[in-house]
């Protein structure tokens, strides 16, 4: 954390010297003409950062999804600044609720935000307030900000605030320093406003339903509350989502748009595949309820999908508490009368009848589990069961 | 008068921090983590940390950790819970997550999960690799159980190229002279 600290205000006093004006006409306006050389120097910085995240693993890698997000995102960026900016959206693999970007154009959308989603509408929402952070120049913007305050220190101090817990120090460690301000502590409440606002206009004048707007923001903190999530992140913190909502519904009363798409169908379609692998990284996380919203949804698109009843039985099996076992039984049992040949929903069944003290469907099942797949990881666990049925 | 000079020094030696790191070397009893391991010579044991932290050359380069928590207690990275009566894969399976759910811990890659046994109770060796935000590629073997109401953890970890391989035995041999002091309940 220090390190960040300091590598933050190195960056700073490196980048800003002297008072700078953090007025700066927007790519879109006529009057932009040229970056400014500290934002020159932010485009580099962010390229490095990327450079990390993209060899770090994290990145989702599903072509067809990347070009339908990036379709949309061109859809909502206005022509002329596509002379200035080209804008590329990737995913990364990570079941908390949340979407930055970076002056140069890429957007990093999470798994967890995505799979949340209903329709286009809502997508072209979240697509819309992160290209204007990045065509309103919010990042050079904040950075300017920071650096003409007197009590430089102070308000670096106050920004980072927000890291108190140890998972977001160290997603900070990944993010890096522009990162860390655009995904974790967020930009002011002046320029989230704008962002707001002018994104609003984008997925508006590309024809989008604006009452999904404030619906996505209205889910999310209906979830968290559910959940009673604290999520780390900008999106997932109820003050931010309760005034974004604001925003939105005040938007939506002096306006009246006919003849609006929100692309549901199109929507599912394309993100099928995000909603059922962020409910096993919500499993992985331990967010039970939500992984079980997430495998319900997915089956709502899919509803003969052999992998999404499995994970509803993983869920209940890791869950282990009153009638999990059951469930978690009929749900293996389901995946198998799907796809026989699914090997993981047999060893499930063994792992819970072997508990129960039911050895003979518990060595049926492990027999099975390891026919359909010799060479499986855990092959030694179930050599082991057996082994120890066997004694029994 | 002549007391002066006693009083000073008392109060410097007083004053003398613990060193952060201490030589090992042989026995080692640890009463209030309920174990006890042979440790190899040339090796510094933290004392920082309340769990058993040792390296030769430096934490980023080697080191052991042999730690032991409550299986009540919330683990840092997922909201799963450790529970006295699962299986040692399962126990396996919560541990991974865990470390999959840190995000410190990029390009994870599981090689090996393989039942073992730990000073007579059933457990779990994992071998795998991992980079950290810098790119160093880093190879661990852990070791875990539970015995009563704790986890016990023992864990390698080294910089994959050349020190991973340097001192595998060494920690294979701590493993082996594990023993818990008393059975926990």
């Amino acid at each position: 954390m220090v390190n960040v600290l300091i590598k933050i205000a190195l960056l700073l006093l490196l980048i800003l010297s002297g008072c700078a004006t953090t007025s700066l006409p927007p790519i879109t306006s006529s009057t932009f003409a040229t970056l400014e050389e500290d934002e020159k120097g932010l485009w580099r910085r962010s390229e490095e950062e990327q450079r990390i995240i993209n060899r770090s693993g994290l990145i989702y890698k599903d072509e067809e999804l990347e070009n339908y997000l990036n379709e949309i995102a061109r859809k909502l960026t206005p022509p002329e600044v596509l002379n200035y900016i080209q804008f590329k959206v990737k995913v990364i693999k990570n079941p908390y609720l949340n979407a930055f970007s970076y002056p140069n154009g890429v957007i990093y959308v999470h798994t967890g935000i995505l799979a949340r989603m209903d329709n286009e509408a809502q997508l072209a929402t979240l697509l819309g307030h992160e290209i204007t952070h990045i065509t309103h120049r919010h990042a050079v913007r904040t950075f300017r900000d920071i650096k003409n305050k007197t009590a430089f220190l102070a308000t670096l101090q106050v920004s980072l605030a927000v890291f108190k817990d140890d998972i977001i120090r160290e997603i900070v460690n990944i993010l890096g320093v522009i990162g860390t301000i655009a995904a974790v502590s967020g930009y002011s409440k002046k320029l989230e406003t704008e962002a707001d606002i002018e994104g609003f206009k984008l997925m508006l004048n590309a024809g989008y339903d604006p009452y999904e707007a404030p619906k996505l923001f209205e889910y999310l903190k209906k979830e968290l509350e559910d959940e009673q999530i604290k999520e780390p992140f900008f999106f997932g913190t109820h003050p931010r989502l309760q005034e974004r909502i604001q925003n939105y519904n005040s938007f939506l009363a002096q306006l009246q748009y006919p003849n609006v798409t929100k692309n549901t169908e199109v929507f599912l379609q394309k993100t099928k595949n995000v909603i059922l692998d962020n409910a096993f990284l919500d499993l992985k996380a331990g967010r039970f309820n939500m992984a079980k919203r997430g495998a319900e949804k997915y089956l709502s698109i899919k509803p003969d999908d052999a992998r999404a009843y499995y994970l509803l039985g993983e869920i209940h099996r890791q869950k282990g508490e009153k009638d999990d076992s059951e469930k978690a039984k009929e749900n293996y049992e389901k995946a198998i009368s799907l796809d026989p040949s699914f090997p993981d929903s047999y060893k499930g069944l063994g792992m819970i009848y072997y508990k129960q003290g039911e050895k003979a469907l518990a060595k049926k099942y492990f027999e099975l589990y390891l026919s359909l797949y010799p060479k499986a990881p855990d092959k030694a666990y179930i050599e082991e069961y057996l082994k120890t049925l066997q004694e029994r | 008068m002549r007391k002066l000079p006693l009083i000073a020094l008392l109060f410097i030696i007083g004053c003398i921090p613990t060193p952060p790191w201490s030589k090992v070397g042989g026995q080692y009893f640890d009463d209030s983590q309920n174990f006890y391991v042979e440790l190899p010579k040339g090796w510094k044991k933290s004392n920082r940390v309340v769990y058993l932290l040792l390296t030769r050359d430096g934490v980023l380069l080697q080191n052991i950790m042999i730690t032991r928590m409550d299986i009540d207690a919330e683990l840092k990275y997922t909201k799963k819970k450790l529970k006295r009566d699962m299986l040692p894969q399962e126990v396996a399976e919560v541990i991974i997550d865990d470390l999959t759910s840190n995000p410190n811990i990029l390009n994870f890659n599981l090689i090996e999960n393989i039942p073992a046994k730990i000073s007579g109770h059933q457990g779990f060796r994992l071998l795998f690799t991992f980079r950290n935000e810098e790119g160093v590629k880093y190879k661990s073997v852990y070791y875990g159980f539970i015995a009563g109401g704790k986890f016990y953890g023992i864990r390698y970890t080294a910089a994959e190229r050349y020190y991973f391989d340097k001192d595998i035995e060494t920690f294979e041999k701590i493993v082996k002279s594990f023993k818990l002091l008393s059975e926990e309940t």
